[in-house]
């Protein structure tokens, strides 16, 4: 989008040719010929399959991210949206067509140079491949070369989220035409790509232990900045103790996510900590019929559950107070959502309306969801809510629709695929959302989204966004709580993680991450 | 006399028993000779099995022992001794044969590996010893595990797997309690030779007063863990000076014994730790003792009447007039009962069992237990049944009770539930349950009120002769004698038609078997009752029945008045029991 | 057996001998029980604080005005173990008590009318004691959901077999015995036969049986809730408590070691207590 920025790009990559070629000689005198420099991450959850296409992995998408490339990325830190294979691309007036021109000399790993055919054939078995992922590209009308090296990719409808699609962590990549054909049992090679990976990134897929580890090796032939590590090794760590330990130990380099926050302050002086900003943010979904439907109720418990009177005792200063239905580095609300902190009218307010009691779920057993809920049933307490929390069974998150005993509401991260309003809103609040998880409606509100997706004018469509969160909010069928960092606790010297706001917590990037001389 | 195997001086032994310690043996001192033969006689709980487990370095270590004193073992101290010699004592100098031979067996060997490992001796010496120990097939024997063998097999093994070993001493700890009474003989004699051709000491522990006169040279009395007599046993039994021993041996009855009357006993019964720690141990039940006997503990010494040692301070005015103190030794009143409605009639009853399966693919073969079994008491009449075990009589008791039922034959009885009076008293009673409640049982149909019920177990109790009070107790609180006495009381609080007796004297020292035998024969008497007593003691069938019937392999051989038992007309299966069975007046008299 | 010569052998003394025997580790048992027992039914008014809320700073250290320190949130850590200790120490008893009482039940039934009825009912428990329980009861309560009422009811589905079958191998060794026989052969009614001379023959092994499982039944709720199938948030549970915080052992230590302690303390005091009881009753 913005040209310049692929061209700082170039340069700063000749800058860094020339750089190596200086300092190359100077490391080789230094250290013996054949160390390899080797990060150690673990997984808290196994990869469960390695087809960029076919699966919504989390923990790992940072890995698949490393050996394939898409079309453009997400600068490292930011929101901004950069090339990738393509080196600069262009949108019609009209906001249907985009022209992609690709980058020279980019080669997969198993050496076939990438063609503009090779970017139709991966986007075409991600839009037509009935694969899990083939859903982001439901707008996409046609896809072609328009030489060797340009593609162009023609929408049905206008959205001006698409980039954010392309660049989203799960965004499409290219996959060698070479494997893909090789592989095909009629299944579009989804069961060879699950556990094998052809792509065109600076780190080629070694090794796939399932519920062991995988490791990671640095592709010599890479088109890009050489990056630092010669091998990643990733073995899978289910228990976050257990990672903490390995990290004291030396056995690790990193420990990625989850982290719990009150140890933070409590770190060993060889360990240090990286946040960076993230698209986290934890927030309430209400189920119709609750209590909290009950307006006089739900501003007694908001004025209870204000997060900014526990947010540091939970996250110390690793979050923010969350400012609308979306995540605050997504879309900065001209009029932030406030919470009341009127606690004896609350408290007299229950008192009137007789026994409260709410029934917490969470999404998840990870730590940080019962920090916060053991946290919200003290605060409910005071003003005299009897609350109960419990962790959901895995998958039932998903259900809670078809479920009578619903929890009353459900604690969760809402983070949604890419870092644009509209994924956010179409994830989570419209009525056919697929994360809408009580399946509520608020039609007037889904209207505004509608609109707000024709707009090409950025503050004019935020405006909308925003307008239509604070309906979803206003109508009690989401509170949206703090907005976490994203913190990573790594052996000292660690540097330039890569960590991009629009991905999940903790995916560092392989290519840009280097130990500080 | 030889340097004596054993030397036992100032022996003392404590044992902790729930938590509490008691001296279980109390400054024991005694010698055994080479080839001498030494019976230790005593009720139970004299300490008389902890003397012969001390001996081996055998006390349970869970009873915590504190042993004091000395046990010189042909010079070698056990007292004290390491494990290690102790172990090779027992290996080469000190022999028992206990009293439940199969658990001194391993049930996984055969008898031929296990008298190997015992010996370490060869085929020929193994079948040699077996053989000499009495059995005759000693190849089948060898060959076969130690449960194919039955009891008197089994106990003979023991006896020449002790033999094998020739030690200096053998301990002989009841070896024949379980035993019958020709089988009984055969291995008392095997014993005597044992003394008399290797020069082995034997000490042997027995409640018997006639099996201790069959066997030993000389015998001692212990009481209450302490020693109270010593000496030639011939000249003890004559001449008894420690009013104790002159009680045991007073009690005592053979085939001889006046049947006409009550066996000479004490009437009273006593709670089973009534010993006093000071002063004499007898003092409690002494009929002659004087105030110092109290405090006083009276020391061993030498008498004039017999070579041995005494312990008490008035064995100088032994024998006396006022002993034995008895009942009133008249004659059992009135007739015996000849003609009456018969009470237990048995027609030409079988019965036959189910033999374990020698092989698997094998038929169960049957095992006839009665053939043909005729059998009828009127009421009033005792019945003695005897014979060796196997012979049928406990299968005909549990048929006559209707606890089993016949193949063929009649059977007709006067009462619809007649009383069995078991052969352990102790655990014929529920131990939680009060002896007065559990006598109450059979009344509780006839009597409702519950102060009724209460007067007429007191009078049952006071008619056996326990104190009414008892009714209160628990069976752990009594005697052996007195628990004896609270199951009769239970046969007979409603007085049936029908007692049934299943050896109920078998396992009982003798004051204490002659007491039941007189109680019974009394009840019996007085109410009126039909008696089927089931016995392999001959002298003590001749003195409860009016007529002895011998069973052998299932059959009646013989049925005739008890008065005729010694008539020369007796088959000879009965001559054989009457051979068998020891008397000490006999060897006294010999 | 020698004993002195005033030794009452009356019931009383029968007590006192067998409180001899329990050994001072049986005795630190039994007084560790008794005092959990009534720690447990006084809890809501021993607790220095509402276990609850938050009276505090979170993660403060033990200290004299919190004697375990705040858990994570800022509640008292003592307070919070003393309802855990409360609600994983009855809700055990209760589990016990009940399949005791309906295990024994049905053993003592089976066991003295036998024949068919006590083969029938023995394949049965059969069938329930090769299955395993526990793992069992995890995914009852999975599906049910998680609560305490239904830790309780499907522990005690799986639990009671065991004493069904301890109680009648005990009344079927009872009933071969000759008291019995003789009690038989005296006509007692089979009701007050099964009342009088056979369960009170049962009972002692009961009672060890019951005193040891204690222990393993606390372990259960505990591994239950431990894996997150207890009560729901707040509710103290020392398995519970435990869990969330164990990733913290290194730094934070009392808040997930103190709830470990007090359980260990628990098992602890039930089996030293249950092998005191055996040794007074079975005399070993």
């Amino acid at each position: 989008m913005n040209p310049s920025d692929v061209i700082g790009r170039v340069a700063r990559f000749g800058l860094g040719v020339f750089m190596l070629g200086l300092v190359m000689p100077l490391v080789a005198l230094a250290m013996p010929a054949n160390a390899e420099e080797i990060l150690r991450i673990p997984y808290a959850i196994d990869i469960g399959t390695f087809d960029p296409d076919n699966g919504f992995e989390v923990d790992a998408i940072g890995a698949v991210d490393n050996v394939y490339e898409g079309l453009v990325e997400y600068a490292p830190g930011s929101t901004q949206i950069v090339g990738l294979l393509a080196k600069r691309w262009k949108i019609s007036d009209d906001g249907l067509s985009y022209t992609f021109h690709l980058q020279d000399g980019v080669k997969f790993h198993d050496g076939t140079a990438l063609t503009a055919q090779a970017v139709v054939d991966s986007l075409k078995r991600r839009r037509d491949g009935g694969l899990a992922l083939s859903y982001m590209l439901g707008n996409v009308a046609d896809i072609s070369t328009l030489d060797n090296a340009t593609v162009v990719i023609r929408l049905k409808r206008p959205q001006n989220s698409f980039l954010d699609a392309l660049a989203s962590a799960w965004g499409p990549k290219v996959i060698s035409p070479l494997a893909l054909t090789e592989h095909d049992t009629s299944d579009k090679a989804a069961s060879w790509l699950g556990e094998h990976a052809v792509g065109t990134g600076p780190f080629k897929l070694a090794e796939f232990k399932r519920g062991e580890g995988y490791v990671l090796e640095r592709n010599a032939d890479y088109w890009g900045k050489r990056p630092f590590f010669d091998r990643i090794e990733i073995p899978v760590v289910p228990d976050i103790g257990q990672q903490i330990l390995k990290l004291k130990a030396g056995e690790l380099d990193v420990v990625p996510t989850n982290f719990p926050f009150a140890q933070l302050s409590h770190l060993p002086a060889e360990l240090e900590i990286t946040a960076a900003p993230s698209m986290t943010q934890y927030a309430l979904f209400i189920k119709p019929g609750s209590p909290l439907d009950n307006p006089e109720i739900r501003r007694a418990v908001l004025s209870a559950i204000n997060p900014s009177s526990w947010v540091k005792d939970v996250f110390g200063p690793y979050a923010e107070l969350s400012k609308s239905a979306y995540q605050n580095l997504m879309l900065d609300p001209a009029d932030p959502i406030e919470f009341p902190s009127e606690i004896d009218a609350a408290k007299a307010a229950i008192a009137r309306l007789g026994d409260v009691n709410v029934v917490i779920g969470l999404h998840s057993g990870k730590a940080t969801y019962a920090r916060i809920s053991d946290r919200l049933i003290v605060q409910l307490g005071l003003i005299g809510v009897k609350a109960t929390a419990h962790v959901l069974p895995p998958g039932a998150a998903f259900a809670l629709k078809s479920d009578p005993n619903a929890p009353d509401a459900l604690l969760t991260i809402s983070s949604p695929d890419a870092g644009h309003p509209e994924n956010q809103a179409r994830a989570f609040f419209t009525k056919d959302a697929p994360l809408n998880f009580y399946g509520r409606n608020l039609p007037e509100a889904d209207a505004i989204v509608d609109v707000a997706g024709t707009k090409t004018d950025v503050a004019e469509r935020n405006a909308l966004y925003e307008k239509a969160g604070r309906l979803y909010v206003e109508a009690g069928h989401v509170i949206p709580l703090v907005d976490a960092k994203d913190v990573v606790v790594h052996a000292k010297g660690l540097t330039d993680l890569g960590l991009r706001p629009a991905f999940p917590p903790g995916n560092i990037d392989f290519a840009t991450v280097r130990r500080a001389r | 006399m030889d340097d004596p195997v054993l030397t036992v001086s100032r022996l003392r032994v404590v044992l902790a028993r729930n938590g509490e310690r008691h001296r279980v043996l109390d400054e024991i001192s005694f010698a055994v000779a080479p080839g001498e033969i030494l019976a230790v006689v005593g009720e139970s709980g004299a300490g008389k099995s902890t003397l012969g487990a001390a001996i081996q370095g055998l006390l349970p270590s869970d009873a915590a022992p504190e042993v004091s004193g000395s046990i010189r073992l042909t010079g070698l101290e056990i007292v004290g001794s390491p494990p290690h010699l102790l172990r090779s004592a027992r290996r080469l100098l000190v022999r028992a044969v206990p009293q439940d031979p199969m658990g001194a067996l391993n049930p996984t060997m055969t008898i031929r590996r296990q008298l190997h490992e015992s010996a370490d001796c060869d085929e020929a010496l193994i079948l040699e010893s077996l053989r000499r120990a009495g059995l005759s097939d000693e190849r089948r024997i060898a060959g076969a595990h130690p449960h194919r063998l039955s009891g008197g097999e089994r106990q003979r093994v023991l006896i020449a797997m002790a033999m094998m070993a020739r030690p200096k001493l053998l301990i002989a700890d009841e070896p024949t309690t379980a035993l019958d009474v020709t089988t009984q003989a055969q291995l008392l004699q095997i014993v005597r030779d044992l003394a008399r051709e290797e020069q082995t000491a034997i000490i042997y522990i027995t409640h018997d007063l006639n099996v201790a006169a069959a066997v030993a040279d000389r015998v001692m009395v212990l009481f209450g863990g302490r020693m109270a007599e010593i000496g030639s046993l011939r000249q003890v039994a004559r001449n008894p000076r420690h009013p104790y021993s002159a009680n045991l041996f007073a009690a005592r009855y053979d085939l001889d014994t006046d049947r006409s009357r009550p066996l000479p006993t004490h009437r009273a019964a006593f709670r089973h730790d009534e010993t006093s720690d000071r002063g004499c141990g007898y003092f409690l039940r002494c009929q002659i003792a004087r105030s110092d006997c109290s405090s006083i503990r009276p020391r061993e010494r030498r008498v004039q009447a017999h070579s041995g040692l005494v312990a008490c301070h008035r064995s100088d005015e032994m024998p006396l007039a006022i002993l034995p103190v008895a009942a009133p030794r008249d004659a059992w009143a009135g007739e015996e009962v000849t003609a009456g409605p018969v009470a237990l009639e048995l027609m030409d009853v079988h019965k036959r069992f189910l033999a374990d399966r020698e092989r698997v693919w094998e038929r169960r073969r049957l095992i006839p237990a009665l053939r043909g079994v005729n059998l009828s008491i009127a009421l009033g009449q005792s019945v003695a049944v005897v014979g060796e075990s196997g012979s049928g009589k406990s299968t005909l008791l549990k048929i006559a009770a209707g606890l089993v039922a016949a193949d063929s034959g009649r059977v007709s009885c006067l009462d619809p539930r007649p009383q069995v009076i078991f052969q352990d008293p102790v655990s014929a009673l529920t131990p939680w349950l009060p002896i007065g409640e559990q006598i109450g049982e059979r009344l509780r149909p006839h009597v409702t009120s519950a102060a009724e019920r209460r007067r007429r177990v007191g009078e049952t109790l006071q008619s056996v002769g326990l104190d009414p009070s008892l009714m209160h107790a628990l069976p752990s609180e009594l005697s052996v004698g007195q628990c004896q006495r609270a199951i009769v009381a239970r046969a007979v609080v409603v007085p049936p038609k029908l007692l049934l007796c299943d050896e109920p004297i078998s396992a009982m020292d003798v004051p204490l078997a002659a007491a039941t035998l007189n109680l019974l024969n009394d009840l019996r008497r007085r109410l009126g009752l039909a008696m089927l007593f089931v016995t392999h003691d001959l002298a003590a069938a001749r003195i409860i029945a009016d007529r002895i019937i011998v069973l052998n392999k299932g059959e009646v051989v013989e049925e005739f008045e008890a008065n005729m038992l010694q008539s020369p007309s007796r088959g000879a299966v009965t001559r054989a029991l009457i051979e068998a069975c020891p008397s000490l007046d006999a060897m006294i008299a010999g | 057996m020698i004993r002195g010569m005033n030794a009452q052998t009356n019931s009383l003394a029968r007590l006192y001998d067998g409180l001899r025997l329990v050994g001072w580790s049986g005795w630190v048992g039994i007084v560790g029980v008794f005092l959990i027992t009534i720690v447990a039914l006084l809890a809501p008014w021993l607790t220095p604080h509402d276990p609850y809320a938050r009276i505090a700073e979170g993660y403060l250290p033990p200290s004299g005005t919190h004697w375990f320190g705040t858990d994570e949130v800022g509640r008292d850590l003592f307070a919070r173990v003393l309802v855990g200790v409360q609600s994983t120490w009855l809700s055990s008893l209760a589990v016990i008590i009940f399949s005791l009482v309906l295990g024994s039940f049905v053993g003592v039934v089976s066991g003295a009318i036998g024949g068919k009825v006590d083969f029938t009912v023995q394949r049965i428990v059969d069938l329930f004691l090769v299955l395993p329980s526990t793992m069992i009861a995890l995914a009852a309560v999975a599906v049910l959901g998680p609560s305490l009422l239904h830790s309780i009811i499907a522990l005690a589905t799986f639990w009671w077999p065991w004493y069904a079958r301890v109680s009648r191998d005990e009344i079927r060794r009872l009933y071969a015995r000759p008291h019995v026989e003789a009690a038989r052969a005296a006509g007692v009614a089979a009701p007050r036969l099964i009342l009088r001379y056979l369960l009170p023959g049962a009972v002692p092994s009961l009672i060890i049986a019951a005193t040891l499982d204690v222990s393993n039944m606390v372990m259960a709720l505990s591994v239950m809730s431990f894996l997150g199938l207890g009560q729901p948030a707040p509710s103290a549970e020392l398995g519970a408590m435990t869990a969330r915080s164990l990733d913290s052992l290194t730094v934070f230590w009392w808040i997930p070691m103190l709830p470990a302690v007090a359980l260990f303390f628990l098992c602890l005091f039930s089996n030293l207590a249950g092998d005191g009881l055996r040794a007074v009753l079975k005399g070993t």
